[in-house]
């Protein structure tokens, strides 16, 4: 579940901007919700702080009832390794590693063991339909490819529909009960509103 | 110039910490090579100035080497009708033991003549003494002393000395304190004047002087009078203006100068990797940029301008502020130089202040530029030759192509076999220093493959070891070569000069260990002087009579070593019973059967000369081998060519009635003694004291004494590449940082990502530590191969032209293990500032990164 309860951000510079004012919002869990809207609308500042890549101005932001206010850095990541997904505009891939490593990164990082981590990352990359390009390096990849990988390795919490949606071309299949910690975990996803932005 | 405002002043603002480290790769390069050099203009400026201020209206200076001549040389001298005036003089360096500076320089001379060549200004009340010189003489113990040795040491007109003379203590009375002028700030002000004849015996000099300084008459040719008092006095003596003296404390100083030039270029060559770096980077990560700039317009030479005037700006700043440093430190090495000299050529020397060379300074900052521009002439290129279209697309650049590291590893194996067929005609120089300069381009341009080939073996170790952070470090590596491949050259560099000096340093150890215990056999040493290398004070002859009555003495060996000079090179001359010499020990032969080489020289048959002096002068077994000597040149054949460390400049070993008879000396500087089986060294020591306490100046050192001494020096010797070394290594870690730094820019997305999904802070820091540990240990396993020929061609280049000493070739191994957690140390330490750097920035901002 996500709580936002007055959430503000303001970018202190030359001339101070105020990206989010006093947002409440509130997310259940299985729920899917869509941020629309124009350009520097704060849509991605609002995903940023929900994703617990940023910190708020003022305000509370709760996931799973766990306040990020006053946590420190460690524990931030902690709640973005176990509880968040993310996938980004552009994949951001590391181009070093290949497609199984890629998608295997968050496991190490949360320090599974070695055969674990093989198997969940083959498995996550056969739902996206790309056991094929399991030793391939992103820039051996087409955009569709590394966008595929970049959800299997949001996967490694929850397959999900609105991922699945992000590609509807490929169809593949979401195998329900295999997700980790929670299949019913919230969504959001930002796009720009029609009458903005092409 | 506009370009350079607009886009270079940009970038150097942007990457300022980055600019600042490739900057001080050229500060560190230009301050060793500025501090080590003006410490050695100083310590041979002050020399000279000491000289010159000595020599006062002197035009011609007699000298015999430091045997000295008889006085009625002196007679024939003045006898010259060209000859205005000349004076004996006796000048020696003594520790007089008081509270501030230790020692002083001791000028004897013969006051009724000598104020014709120098003026003694002294201060009001004290005229009376010197007005009448003859009240000066007629009380041998009078000491003149500069007032700020007086000021110093607290003495006043009628203040009483005490010297341990050769023939006992002696108390000396100020008669004269010397007004500041010219004479008396020579040796940093520290000058004491004395009665000549009273120094013969203060001494032990005999019915000796040290060399006589004269004036000519007015409209006398010098020449003429050198040419002339050449033929009167023959070939044993000199016959030089003072400035020449200048040049023989120059010959001494010159294997030091000549590793202070080795040195400083190496740290100016490893700082050139870091400059190469740091723009064959920029232009990588440029490439957008200078697309733009192409696209609108510039030409490639203007890109090619532009690039190099940003390495002629950040050479010249560097070098300044390389040279401010320089001459900071140089104040600290020419005190510890000045020493140092004094310990090992027995040639003291005060440098009280800096003296520095325009010309030094001058030509530092253009080798900073010049280094520079050199190193920044290969990325210039690469920018310029950049395509718009290409530099407007996005990709990685990083890597070297296939094309490029092929085409280095042909140029490389190419100079291989150049350098082979080098060895094969390496007695000639030029051949020999070509083969090691292409050996270190061809090791050069390996390098980028093989660090790529160490990355990719050291990944599966590295994703062994932590599965996430080692397999980033170690692919970050591999997949830019170009980023790594200047900080792995730089630092390979610094850890082949530190095996090499090392090599050097164990190979003379073990050397002069093997040498001291074949040759420095005896069980007690007396001497007239604490240092050994000291040659100011002398026993006499007869003294060698008073220790053999010592009971409980097996054997005793009377030495007496002189520097003298050989085709103008001081060398040493020793002389000893070499019979007597020949029975407790023999030095191992590197030329000639050793039982003949002795037997000859003992008959005064032939010379034993030692192996650095026939490598340095080209002296070969059975060569009839000159020697000027006051009596005349004593030409003999070498009888034989033997291991020998006792000095620098080569040495050559006569038996000591030769010596007697030619240079008309039976003074002692050593005594060598071998105990009876029942006596204890302390016994002997107590006997020996008993009977010459008070009688005469004596220094009684035991084996194990020298042998401590002479590894003090030796330490003192390696202790000044060390600081060098110390240098290399800063350098390099330098270029660790430099690279890192860039690496995390370059890789700010990546580590970004790496949070945003997951990695604790910790995990990242690891990830950039191990990145430098990679970079630690691909430099030093590179480091190491290549210290192992750089330490055979720096064995070679010592034989040749330094010391002319052969050294054996053991690779240091302990100290190559040493060096792995001091690099891997180094290299944690170097990542430190860049892991939290890589840490500590917005997760939000790195993610938007390109």
């Amino acid at each position: 579940m996500i709580s936002l309860s007055s959430v503000s951000k303001r970018f202190d510079g030359k001339r101070q901007v105020i990206a989010l004012d006093a947002v409440d919002l509130q997310i259940d869990k299985g729920e899917m919700v869509s941020l629309v809207g124009p350009s520097g609308s704060g849509k991605s500042t609002l995903l940023n702080l929900i994703g617990g890549l940023d910190r708020p101005s003022e305000g509370d932001i709760r996931i799973d009832g766990t306040l990020l206010r006053g946590i420190n850095d460690d524990e931030l990541t902690r709640i973005r390794r176990d509880k968040i997904g993310f996938i980004f505009q552009f994949f951001n891939l590391l181009p070093t590693l290949s497609c199984l490593e890629n998608v295997a990164l968050p496991l190490h990082l949360r320090g599974w063991p070695a055969a674990k981590i093989n198997d969940r990352s083959r498995e996550l990359l056969s739902l996206v339909k790309l056991d094929n390009r399991l030793e391939h390096l992103p820039e051996e990849l087409s955009g569709g490819e590394r966008q595929r990988v970049a959800i299997a390795r949001a996967f490694r919490l929850s397959p999900d529909p609105a991922s699945r949606r992000a590609n509807g071309q490929s169809g593949f299949e979401h195998r329900r009960g295999d997700s980790d910690p929670d299949p019913r975990a919230a969504r959001t996803a930002a796009g720009h509103g029609p009458d903005r932005d092409a | 110039m506009k370009l350079l405002k607009l886009i270079s002043w940009q970038y150097v603002r942007k990457h300022l910490l980055r600019t600042v480290l490739t900057m001080a790769g050229i500060v560190l390069g230009v301050a060793v090579f500025v501090g080590m050099h003006t410490a050695n203009q100083s310590v041979l400026s002050a020399f000279t100035k000491t000289v010159d201020r000595i020599a006062g209206a002197t035009q011609l200076q007699i000298t015999a080497g430091e045997s000295g001549f008889d006085e009625e040389v002196l007679e024939r001298v003045q006898a010259l009708p060209n000859v205005r005036v000349a004076v004996p003089v006796i000048e020696a360096v003594v520790n007089l033991n008081l509270k501030s500076q230790g020692n002083i320089l001791v000028l004897a001379v013969d006051m009724t003549g000598d104020r014709g060549l120098r003026d003694y200004d002294l201060e009001a009340g004290d005229d009376t003494v010197i007005e009448d010189p003859l009240v000066f003489i007629a009380q041998p113990d009078s000491l003149m002393v500069t007032r700020e040795f007086a000021a110093a040491n607290g003495l006043v007109s009628n203040s009483k000395i005490t010297l341990a003379a050769m023939d006992g203590p002696r108390t000396f009375t100020v008669r004269g304190i010397m007004k500041s002028s010219g004479l008396t700030s020579a040796f940093g002000g520290n000058l004491a004047i004395m009665d000549i004849y009273a120094a013969q015996k203060v001494f032990g000099r005999g019915r000796k002087f040290d060399r006589i300084d004269l004036a000519a008459t007015e409209g006398t040719a010098l020449p003429e009078l050198q040419r002339q008092l050449s033929a009167l006095l023959g070939p044993g003596f000199e016959v030089e203006s003072p400035s020449a003296r200048g040049k023989q404390f120059e010959a001494l100083s010159s294997v030091y100068g000549m590793l202070a030039n080795i040195t400083s270029l190496f740290a100016l060559f490893i700082g050139m990797f870091i400059i190469y770096n740091s723009f064959a980077i920029a232009v990588t990560q440029r490439r957008g940029e200078i697309g733009i700039v192409r696209a609108l317009g510039a030409t490639r030479g203007q890109i090619q301008a532009l690039f190099l005037t940003e390495s002629a700006i950040l050479g010249l700043i560097g070098a300044s502020f390389g040279v401010l440093f320089g001459l900071l430190i140089a104040s600290g090495i020419s005190a510890s130089l000045g020493n140092f000299l004094g310990e090992i050529y027995g040639v003291a020397q005060r440098a009280g202040e800096v003296s520095s060379d325009p010309r030094l300074l001058l030509g530092a900052l253009l080798m900073g530029v010049v280094t520079s521009v050199i190193a920044a002439w290969i990325p210039a290129r690469a920018a310029a030759g950049v395509d718009p279209v290409q530099a407007l697309q996005k990709g990685r650049y990083q890597q070297l192509t296939k094309g490029e590291n092929r085409l280095r590893r042909q140029i490389a194996s190419a100079l291989f076999v150049i350098v082979f067929f080098c060895l094969f005609f390496a007695q000639n120089r030029i051949i020999f220093y070509s083969g090691y300069f292409l050996t270190v381009i061809a090791g050069l341009l390996l390098v980028p493959t093989v660090a790529l080939w160490l990355s990719k073996a050291i990944r599966p170790a590295m994703k062994f070891l932590r599965p996430v952070e080692g397999t980033l470090a170690a692919d970050s590596l591999i997949q830019s070569p170009r980023r790594t491949s200047g900080a792995v050259s730089a630092l390979a560099l610094s850890i082949a000069l530190v095996i090499s000096l090392g090599g050097m340093a164990r190979a003379s150890y073990n050397s002069i260990n093997e040498w001291m215990r074949i040759a420095l056999n005896p069980d007690m040493f007396l001497t007239a002087t604490q240092n050994i290398t000291d040659r100011s004070f002398r026993f006499p002859a007869s003294f060698g009579d008073e220790i053999r009555s010592i009971p409980g003495i097996r054997r005793m060996q009377l030495v007496r070593n002189a520097r003298l000079l050989y085709k103008g090179n001081p060398v040493m001359v020793v002389s000893v019973d070499i019979g007597n010499l020949v029975v407790e020990s023999y030095l191992p032969s590197v030329a000639g059967d050793s039982a003949t080489m002795y037997r000859l020289a003992a008959e005064g048959k032939g010379f034993l000369i030692s192996d650095n002096f026939a490598q340095l002068y080209g002296v070969k077994y059975n060569e009839l081998l000159s020697i000027n000597t006051p009596n005349g040149t004593l030409t003999l054949p070498v009888a034989g060519i033997v291991r020998d460390y006792s000095d620098q400049k080569g040495t050559v070993l006569i038996d000591r009635k030769m010596f007697i008879h030619y240079w008309n000396d039976d003074t002692i500087n050593i005594v060598r003694l071998y105990l009876e089986k029942n006596i204890t060294v302390p016994e002997m020591r107590a006997r020996i004291e008993a009977k010459l306490a008070g009688k005469t100046r004596l220094f009684i050192l035991t084996n194990q004494d020298l042998k401590s001494y002479i590894i003090k020096i030796t330490d003192q010797w390696f202790g000044l590449t060390y600081i060098q070394l110390a240098v290399a290594v800063l350098v390099a870690i330098l270029g660790i940082i430099n690279t890192l730094t860039v690496s995390i820019t370059d890789r700010r997305r990546e580590l970004g990502v790496l949070q945003a999904v997951g990695a604790l802070r910790g995990q990242v820091r690891r990830t950039i530590w191990l990145e430098a540990i990679a970079i630690g240990i691909i430099g030093l396993a590179i480091g190491l191969a290549f210290g192992g020929v750089a330490l055979y061609y720096s064995l070679e280049m010592a034989a040749r032209d330094i010391s002319g000493l052969r050294l054996d070739y053991t690779y240091p191994w302990s100290m190559a293990a040493g060096l792995f957690p001091v690099i891997v140390g180094a290299a944690l330490i170097a990542a430190l500032g860049p892991a939290e750097q890589a840490v500590r920035g917005s997760l939000v901002e790195a993610l938007e990164y390109e």
